[in-house]
Parts: structure tokens; sequence; C-alpha cells
């Protein structure tokens, strides 16, 4: 029996040992723990890639991931309403300003801003690559709060058999995966950052680990 | 032999089996906002107004309150189809569960008032 309760417990400790590549979340994000943002709000992303639609495919869907991390993410329809109306639609022009005026304007704590870098889709491979950054300012010292990159694969396969089969497969969810590549890379590249006032490891999570820069990541969805 | 594999599974299934229950539930959303910002037709307002409604009501997350935003841009779209007097309701019920939303949301009810 003791035996047993060793063993039990030698593998729930192995399991739950990271490896300790990279710094502890209060020294990679020591700005946020500092400042405890409550409020953001998200800009119109910056689109570098080619694809015309990418923007609009992707702001909608960052709310989501900063919400379940315990943040207070503005309105996404009436931010950017209003983001329209201040002629603050094209963020490239406001990234390298201060953000304080915005910040008071608002009521917001940080700015989040999005570089579309690549969204590419592949055709015969079925696949469909995106490679953005994440970039949060402080509102109250301009000071870069979160700093990631996302680059992130799709791989789609096709569950119906044969050449009809998956060029059925292909137009049915070509919008589908459009949109869930740009879900995927929010929910991967935010996960890493230090919860939120609402999130329950708020301010307790400092001693995590924190991840890489770069998350590089390949997802395969069978439809 | 058989036992202490028996052990292992075991003990792995309690690792892998966190119960993290997501903060909010926002379940239907991103569709919902996506086709509503590329339609802007009847069908999408339709499907938006249903989500934003469950959202609002079915409060499964475990904060058990609507998502942050959810009362706020369920007002603007009304407001933004006339029915204004629904959406300032709205508009404020955002601010009483978000009190952090209210300098945003008061700049937006300013523009309503006589």
């Amino acid at each position: 029996m003791k035996r047993n309760i060793f063993l039990l417990c030698t593998i729930v400790t192995l399991a739950s040992c990271s490896v300790t590549k990279y710094p502890l979340k209060h020294e990679a994000y020591n700005k946020i723990y500092e400042e405890k943002p409550l409020t953001i709000m998200a800009m119109p992303p910056i689109n570098r890639s080619t694809k015309v639609e990418a923007k609009e495919l992707f702001y909608s869907s960052l709310t989501v991931p900063l919400t379940q991390k315990g943040y207070y993410v503005m309105p996404p329809l009436l931010s950017m309403e209003i983001l329209k109306e201040e002629s603050a639609y094209d963020a490239e022009l406001l990234m390298d300003y201060s953000m304080k005026n915005v910040g008071e304007l608002f009521g917001v704590d940080a700015v989040l801003f999005t570089i579309i870098h690549d969204w590419s889709k592949t055709t015969l491979a079925s696949q469909v690559r995106v490679n953005i950054e994440y970039i949060l300012k402080s509102t109250k010292s301009d000071e870069i709060l979160f700093n990631r990159q996302g680059n992130i694969t799709l791989n789609i396969t096709s569950s119906a058999g044969g050449l009809i089969g998956l060029a059925t497969s292909m137009i049915a969810t070509a919008l589908t995966k459009e949109i869930s590549v740009g879900r995927n890379c929010n929910i991967f590249t935010l996960s890493d950052i230090p919860e939120g006032k609402y999130g329950p490891k708020f301010m307790l999570d400092g001693e995590e680990y924190s991840g890489p820069k770069e998350i590089n990541e390949v997802i395969n969805q069978n439809y | 032999m058989k036992q202490n594999l028996l052990i292992a599974t075991i003990g792995l299934l309690i690792c892998s089996c966190t119960t993290t229950k997501e903060l909010y539930d926002w379940k239907g959303y991103d569709d919902a906002v996506y086709s509503y910002t590329r339609n802007r037709d009847e069908k999408s307002l339709e499907n938006i107004v249903n989500v934003y409604n469950k959202l609002i009501s079915n409060r499964v997350g475990s904060r058990n309150m609507p998502p942050p935003g959810i009362c706020a841009d369920y007002g603007y779209i009304l407001i933004e189809n006339g029915n204004l007097e629904k959406g300032k309701e709205l508009l404020i019920k955002e601010t009483e569960l978000y009190p952090e939303s209210k300098i945003f949301i008061d700049r937006i009810l300013k523009r309503f008032e006589n």
C-alpha cells in the first residue's frame, strides 16, 4: 500500500513539473504586477498582411480570451464606432504616441495593439497561417506591459472521402477556418498574460513560469 | 504489475483532469459578432440579439455574471436600430455590473440627453 502511495505521488509530481526555461511571470511582466491594469481597449488591428479582410476577421475575436483572464475589455462594437469617430481607426498612426489622452478619454488602464504580420493560406495543403504580434501599452506610464508574437498554422483535414468530399468540405469550412485560426492565435498567445482583477489567480501567478516570446503552434482540425 | 499500471493511470488522470471553469460563458458570441460585423443584415441582427440575451440570462461561468461589454454592445445595437430606451437601460446596466466602464459609457449616454 505504502509503495502504491509513493508511486502515485511520484507520478503526480512528475506530471506537474514544468520546464524552467523562461523567467517567472513577475519578472517577465513586472509592469503588470506593478500597475495592475483592469480595463483594456483593443485598438483596430494593424494589418501588414496582404489579406484585406484580416482586420475585420480578427478584431471581433480579441475580447474573449482577455476577459477569461480576468480583465475588463471595452465593448468591441461600441469602441470600434467611437474610435472611427475619433479618427483613431488607423492604429498605426497612434502606436508611437503617448496613450495618456486615450486613457483619460475612455477610462482605460491599457491599450492593446495588434499587428497582423502574415495571414495567408495554401490551398493545396489546406493550411492557414497567421503571424500576429500583441503589444499591451499602459495609458498611465506608456510602458509596454506585454509583448508577444503568435505564429499559428491551422491544418485542415477532411473527414469526407474523395475529391468531392474534400471540395465540399473546403467550401463549407472556408470561413470557419479563417476565423478559427485568428481565435486560436489569440488564445495561445494571450494565455501567458498574468491574470487580471477578476481572475482567481490575480496577483498570485507571479511565481509561475512565463512562456516564450514567440509562440509557435500547429493545430490540426478535422471537418 | 497490473496494479501498478492501474495506479499510474489513475495518477495521470488526476493530473490531466483539472476542472478549471472559465470566468464567463461566451458560447456562440464569436460567430454572431463576426457575422453581424460583416453582414449587418436582419438575419445576423436577430442572431446576435439571441446570443446577447442568452449570455445575459444563462450565467454559466464561475463569476455568474454576463461577460464584460455584452450589455453595452447590446444596448448600442438596440439604439442603432431605433430602440433608444431599452438601449440606454442596457448601457446603464453595464456600468452597474462593471463600474470601471462608467467613464466610457457615460460619454455615450450624454449624447442621448435632451
